[in-house]
């Protein structure tokens, strides 16, 4: 962690200094050489900023890291910028249908959430790895290094357990 | 809000106070790991700096018990994973990500590569979409080199690896350039 590079009190002045030397430059560079609109270049550098304060630690050469990061940062955020088609003026303007019968789903939401942030932490592995990065049991067991039997096991079990806590019908 | 010299100096100062925090709690659960994996998470260890100091362990745990190392990343995937929303998006991939890493090396260290690259997978999947990320993964691309290279995959380790050198080389870090040399 980037702290590690600015240890003690001295640490907050010297990390607001490399903030306040370079920041202006990553704008420039990302609004002169990419053209990239001022409001996106100063998104892009605070968050070239927040990779920083975690890699802090192992970079050598601050300004040609942060000068590196932002070209990066630049040219990716271009990219992804070609792809965004906008939606056009005369068209249809519908709500998003994901939020059609928000006044139940957010709540329902909120209790799944605790319900998840209750399990164990393998139980929270196991679920989101099935779940939500929709692996299969064979790949769910060989990343938690297990047989494929108990894996099935383990997300049978975990899923109980997360609908017995949505449902309320365990203390804790 | 998370821009402004000061909000980056409150930040790391944050930071710094996560991890000495988390210091003493780490160290005892380096002991026995992997009961920590059946135990609720208590919410004071969702932070940041237990997931750095976590994976630090598991990367130091990596010759001595690549076991134990699995159960110390797997730990810090669970948190890094789950970490309150109130960390900038950035932060959060840029440590589920490195976590992620850590799960892999665990598993390349005991020649489990097909779930090394697997977990690499689900680490590049956190960067994907942060501009930001160029470095992470970078990091991440070598770490992919060299579970290749050990799968005796070599064409495809040197493709991965050309990209990885040129971003290293495009934020000045000999150091890891030297790293892709030795793969």
């Amino acid at each position: 962690m980037s702290v590690h590079a600015f240890p003690d009190t001295r640490g907050d002045h010297e990390i607001a200094a490399v903030y306040e030397e370079h920041f202006d430059l990553l704008v420039g560079i990302a609004v002169g050489r990419f053209r990239i609109s001022h409001a996106d270049a100063e998104t892009l550098a605070q968050e070239v900023f927040l990779d920083f304060l975690v890699n802090a630690a192992r970079v050598h050469d601050r300004r040609a890291w942060l000068v590196g990061a932002i070209y990066n940062a630049s040219r990716d955020h271009l990219r992804r910028a070609r792809r965004i088609e906008p939606l056009p003026d005369d068209g249809p303007d519908p709500a998003d249908p994901r939020y059609a019968r928000v006044c139940e789903q957010w709540p329902a939401e909120l209790a799944a959430r605790e319900a998840f942030a209750r399990l164990t932490p393998r139980c929270q592995l196991a679920l989101r790895l099935r779940y939500i990065e929709g692996h299969t049991i064979p790949s769910i067991a060989k990343l938690l290094d297990t047989t494929k039997r108990y894996a099935a096991k383990l997300v049978t079990r975990c899923l109980g357990l997360a609908h017995r806590r949505y449902c309320g019908r365990e203390a804790s | 809000m998370i821009g402004g010299a000061a909000t980056f100096a409150h930040f790391a100062r944050k930071l710094e106070g996560e991890r000495i925090e988390a210091r003493a709690i780490v160290t005892t659960i380096t002991i026995d790991p992997e009961r920590c994996l059946d135990e609720p998470l208590p919410p004071a260890w969702r932070t940041i700096g237990m997931v750095d100091l976590l994976s630090d362990a598991a990367r130091q745990e990596l010759v001595r018990s690549p076991r134990r190392s699995l159960h110390l990343a797997q730990l810090a995937a669970a948190i890094a994973d789950a970490l309150p929303q109130s960390y900038p998006r950035v932060m959060r991939a840029q440590t589920a990500a490195d976590a992620w890493k850590a799960v892999s090396n665990a598993h390349r260290f005991a020649s489990r590569h097909e779930a090394a690259l697997s977990a690499l997978d689900i680490a590049d999947k956190r960067t994907e979409n942060e501009p930001a990320l160029a470095y992470d993964r970078a990091i991440l691309a070598l770490a992919r080199a060299i579970t290749l290279r050990e799968l005796d995959r070599p064409e495809e380790a040197l493709g991965v690896l050309d990209d990885a050198r040129e971003t290293f080389r495009e934020y000045g870090d000999a150091q890891q350039i030297a790293q892709c040399d030795l793969v």
